[in-house]
């Protein structure tokens, strides 16, 4: 063996290890370990809603589950269900989720009162608790 | 992903090799001819790493912005300029002394074992990679403690103020380097490709110095035996153990790199004694500047072993020449001229300037050093029994290193009968710095006490691993040698394949003890926490604080990458015990916020720190904010679970 194939096989060796490293650790994160779970969030933390803005109760949820799945969504305030939806999301998608009419006619009945507000995810029947949020409702005029 | 390979690959090269090939065939003129590819390589790699480092130092200094731009240019100029000089001194050069065999001797010895030594560093780069692969997304807290300071570079364009003595920027700014020359995400492959780098350039400089050692106390042959055994016992047999993939897949900078440095300075202190070469001193100089730059503990365990191999020197020197104090100082004036030469006491000057006007390493003050030397203060500086170092290193390696540590003693007083003669220093220095590499390791591990060494013992014995390997690889090298050259060839080959196969067993159990499960679970759960950070950092406001779990939370460490904020956010609790400390209070707002989140205690805590955001991994610990009615549950998945403090405002 000559001295300049010897390094050529050392870079050679060198060179495809980090470049499986490299490779293998992007494959892990964008792919392997980014797959077998649901998130579910609000999409900003206020607990207040202002004039009728909803915002502070729309959630996302993002299913990076291998399948698509239907997820079965109730609100409940005060721990008493108000609302119950089903949402088909594709795998690997996500979806941005506003509160119903109902939630906000049912809260904008008394303003004073802090609410708790839990959203519920899971088969019907046996939905458990996802997301939680005390909210205090605040009309423009009364600021 | 194809550009970025290719990318990262032109960065390495670049930052890397090209600068330190062009500074040493500068500075060695046309001596760097001599020089095997084996070691081409490793002082491509010392040099370049130690250019990189002090370049964006000097950058910083002159307060050049650190960009992509900016490093391309003064590692293009750096080269190009070192380039121009090595071709000027060469064509000088024609006219100088011949150099035939001043630095050829592990030249000769390559070309006939190619082959061996390429199959067991391909050998040692395969179990690597798997080892490392396991566990490829970065999650552990050495790691992204160290990224954080990287990513800091990377962002700033300027280097960070550390504030506190645990870190060192020799151990970010390579990686800053990379990143920006790359377009790498931290939050990749990019750190542990780049300590794999330096790990198997470590095996190289653990080779050549196993080479350059034992090559003064016995044949050539043995010594370019020994080498070969040295890298197959470092790069194979204890692939994944405590100093090498285990410290890659950790993120151990610091010892990495120390433990390349190491090595490395004491190859080149060697062969500048070997050659009588002023300019490999200079070099030995500049890799000092380097290790110093780049960790605290290495270097201070290089200065405790070389004040060791002094000791040890000097005594065996006055023994060798029966205290002929005269004879002794015209024999060893010569080989101390070379480190002293105008040229070498101006490389000196210009690192204790370079030190003191441009950038002192962090750890060098007061307080810092008061720490690490002096009586243990807590029971894991102690010193380590016996058995643990022996756990530690392999019962194999540490078996024959004693052995090979004994066989050195007994050469060593062997010497003394025989005449003096111009390899007689040369020698006593080989033997001196193998035995204080060793004993004072293990000294400093087991009876910290004894030399004043107040550091955590289990981080010490890391370092004996190297100088057990070479001791070791000398023994078998040694040893076998005689027994093939005394008793029968069949014989010899059994007793051989018993001690090399019982070698394979220890160093591959260690693998098989080191392999980690292939857990998807955990990658899962850590990328679940870098997409609770994402989250995170979408939603909170300058004033709020986050307080997260490292108890139970995968990757935590990682989380302060999203936020880029500060090194202390988001506030951790960390492990119960830790707030338990006789020695120093602790603040424990950290662990009350958590357990005991409505007590009077917590409540002023949550004020205090304005903490607005707990991230807790689910199920543990979240049962107090799932009941609580002045906490939101506002984002979860199947791991991370993030609380809001309810806000009147």
């Amino acid at each position: 063996m000559k001295i300049n194939s010897f390094l050529v096989y050392i870079f050679i060796a060198i060179l495809a290890s980090t470049t499986f490293l490299l490779w293998y650790g992007e494959a892990t994160i964008n792919n392997k370990a980014t797959v077998g779970y649901s998130i579910f969030s609000f999409i900003n933390s206020s607990n207040i809603i202002r004039g009728g803005n909803p915002s502070a109760l729309t959630f996302e949820i993002e299913n990076l589950e291998k399948n698509d799945i239907e997820y079965n969504v109730s609100t409940s305030i005060n721990d008493k269900e108000v609302t119950s939806k089903k949402y088909l999301i594709k795998s690997k998608e996500s979806l941005t989720i506003e509160s119903s009419e109902e939630v906000l006619t049912q809260l904008s009945e008394d303003d004073l009162n802090i609410y708790k507000i839990t959203i519920k995810w899971g088969p019907d029947g046996k939905n458990k608790e996802i997301l939680k949020k005390q909210i205090k409702l605040q009309n423009e005029s009364k600021e | 992903m194809i550009f970025l390979l290719i990318k990262f690959h032109i960065a390495t090269a670049i930052a890397l090799f090209i600068p330190g090939y062009f500074f040493v065939k500068a500075l060695l003129k046309q001596h760097s001819k001599q020089f095997s590819i084996m070691e081409w390589l490793l002082l491509s790699f010392g040099f370049s790493l130690i250019v990189t480092d002090f370049l964006i130092i000097l950058m910083d200094f002159l307060s050049i912005k650190i960009t992509a731009l900016s490093i391309l240019g003064s590692l293009s100029i750096f080269s190009f300029t070192f380039y121009l000089l090595s071709k000027s001194k060469r064509s000088k050069g024609k006219e100088e002394v011949s150099v035939e065999n001043t630095l050829s001797s592990f030249k000769g010895f390559e070309r006939k074992k190619f082959a061996l030594i390429l199959g067991i560093i391909i050998l040692g780069c395969i179990i690597r990679v798997f080892y490392i692969s396991d566990g490829i997304i970065p999650q552990t807290t050495d790691l992204g403690h160290h990224t954080y300071w990287s990513k800091t570079i990377s962002q700033n364009g300027e280097l960070p103020d550390y504030g506190m003595p645990d870190f060192i920027i020799g151990e970010h700014i390579i990686f800053a380097v990379i990143q920006l020359l790359s377009g790498f995400s931290y939050i990749s492959a990019l750190s542990v490709s780049i300590l794999f780098l330096v790990n198997v350039l470590s095996l190289l400089a653990i080779a050549l110095c196993a080479y350059y050692l034992t090559l003064q106390f016995s044949t050539k042959k043995i010594a370019s035996n020994s080498a070969i055994f040295a890298l197959l016992v470092a790069g194979t047999f204890y692939a994944t153990s405590s100093p090498q993939a285990k410290f890659i897949a950790g993120g151990v900078i610091g010892n990495l790199i120390g433990n390349l440095f190491i090595p490395f300075a004491i190859y080149l202190f060697l062969l500048a004694i070997k050659n009588k070469d002023s300019r490999v001193a200079t070099l030995f100089y500049i890799s000092l500047a380097g290790l110093g730059f780049t960790h605290h503990l290495s270097t201070f365990v290089f200065l405790y072993v070389f004040v060791g191999f002094f000791v040890i020197f000097l005594s065996l020197l006055a023994l060798t020449y029966r205290f002929n104090f005269s004879k002794l100082l015209k024999d060893f004036s010569p080989y101390l001229q070379i480190f002293l030469t105008k040229w070498n006491l101006a490389t000196l000057f210009l690192i204790i300037g370079f030190m003191i006007f441009v950038h002192m390493p962090s750890y060098l003050n007061k307080t810092a050093i008061d720490t690490a030397v002096g009586a243990p203060s807590k029971s894991t500086r102690v010193g380590l029994p016996f058995g643990a170092i022996i756990l530690s290193v392999g019962a194999w390696k540490f078996f024959y290193g004693l052995l090979g540590a004994f066989t050195l003693i007994i050469i060593s007083f062997k010497n003394f009968a025989k005449e003096i003669s111009s390899r007689t220093i040369p020698f006593l220095v080989s033997t001196s710095f193998t035995l204080s590499w060793f004993f004072i390791i293990l000294l400093m591990s087991a009876k910290p006490e004894l030399l004043k060494v107040d550091i955590i013992s289990s981080r010490i014995v890391s370092y004996i691993t190297f100088p057990l390997t070479i001791l070791s690889a000398f023994f078998v090298g040694f040893t076998f040698q005689q027994l093939f050259r005394k008793s029968s060839p069949m014989i010899a080959q059994i007793i051989f394949f018993l001690v090399m196969g019982t070698g394979m067993i220890s160093g591959f159990a260690d693998i098989s003890d080191s392999v980690r499960k292939n857990d998807t679970s955990k990658e899962r759960a850590v990328i679940q926490t870098y997409k609770a950070s994402e989250y995170l950092n979408g939603i909170a406001n300058e004033s709020e604080n986050v307080l997260k779990d490292h108890i139970y939370l995968e990757g935590d460490t990682w989380m302060k990458l999203f936020f880029m904020k500060d090194y202390t956010y988001p506030l951790s609790r960390s492990y119960l015990m830790r707030y338990d400390d006789s020695v120093k209070q602790r603040e424990t707002c950290t662990r009350d916020m958590i357990a005991i989140p409505h007590s009077e205690i917590g409540e002023k805590c949550f004020k205090e720190t304005g903490v607005s955001y707990i991230v807790l991994k689910k199920g543990f610990d979240t049962a107090q904010f799932d009941k609580s009615e002045t906490f939101s549950k506002i984002y979860t998945s199947s791991n991370v679970v993030i609380y809001k403090k309810y806000n009147e405002n």
